[in-house]
């Protein structure tokens, strides 16, 4: 295994640890004093319970979203025939959804083929939840417009 | 719409995650899964034992990389006494199929949709049609 394969499961295996210990380390961090005003106005407008668990929600999201995009560009770099197109991933998320995607398989092909051509790097970077949600957002729009265009029955 | 999905592997997914050929269909299914699971992913670890996934071998670097030993899933006591009661409804389900069941039960609990991605689909069915989460099971052909 590399370097980089040991430092990403390390870092996978880091985060698991926060599930299972309420273990703390005190530690000094500088931020900017606009971001710190910030994070107490919100924390006053109930974001999170206090300072720390803001920083540190806010900390474990952005690193989780890091390793599994990290993890998912590394594996189709290193397998490129695993790499599924973004519509068969779009109609696998909302498979028993309910989201309009599911019965409009069309519309999903259609915006999937578009979203790729903007983000052609979306494998390369693991960046397929991004991709998926700007998908499914425009699949909503269009759906949408679809029902508002159809002719009202007598 | 914010679209919620949850993976759960049995041992077929897990066996098949860990192949290291260039080009493996079958790895490839389970991948698709991977990344449309934006929610929690999971392997119960009775499943790791039935598909030889030992975290600790080479071989398995691939796998953990996508599947990390957060995603273990534990047969603890409560997960253990819910799949000896789904395993007397359902008689002709595994231990492991019980144990997959359970896991999407506990992924279920936290909204969104759970897919379970087996090669047992009757047994798995008919466990899941006992649990109150949203459950899709995915036959890995």
């Amino acid at each position: 295994m590399c370097r980089v394969d040991d430092q990403l499961v390390a870092l996978m295996d880091a985060l698991s640890a926060v599930e299972r210990s309420a273990e703390v380390r005190a530690t000094s961090v500088r931020i900017p004093e606009g971001l710190h005003r910030a994070v107490l106005l919100a924390t006053e407008l109930g974001m999170d319970e206090s300072f720390t668990a803001a920083t540190s929600r806010a900390l474990e999201d952005r690193l989780r979203t890091f390793v599994r995009r990290r993890a998912l560009a590394e594996h189709f770099a290193a397998f490129p025939t695993d790499l599924p197109t973004l519509a068969a991933v779009c109609h696998r998320r909302v498979r028993g959804s309910g989201h309009a995607g599911e019965s409009h398989p069309d519309l999903v092909d259609e915006a999937a083929a578009w979203v790729e051509q903007r983000r052609p790097e979306w494998a390369v970077t693991g960046a397929v939840d991004e991709a998926v949600d700007e998908v499914l957002g425009h699949v909503e729009l269009l759906a949408s417009r679809a029902a508002q265009a159809r002719p009202r029955s007598a | 719409m914010v679209v919620v999905r949850h993976l759960v592997l049995d041992n077929e997914a897990a066996f098949s995650l860990l192949s290291t050929r260039r080009s493996d269909a079958k790895r490839a299914k389970v991948v698709e899964a991977i990344a449309a699971a934006n929610g929690q992913r999971s392997v119960p670890t009775a499943v790791r034992v039935e598909a030889g996934w030992d975290r600790t071998a080479p071989r398995a670097a691939n796998a953990n990389r996508l599947l990390g030993a957060g995603a273990d899933r534990v047969l603890d006591s409560e997960a253990a006494d819910r799949a000896v009661q789904l395993r007397r409804l359902v008689l002709s389900a595994s231990v492991v199929d019980a144990t997959v069941v359970v896991a999407a039960e506990t992924l279920g609990k936290a909204g969104g949709v759970v897919e379970i991605l087996t090669s047992d689909v009757p047994d798995v069915r008919a466990l899941a049609a006992h649990v109150t989460a949203a459950v899709v099971v995915t036959l890995l052909s």
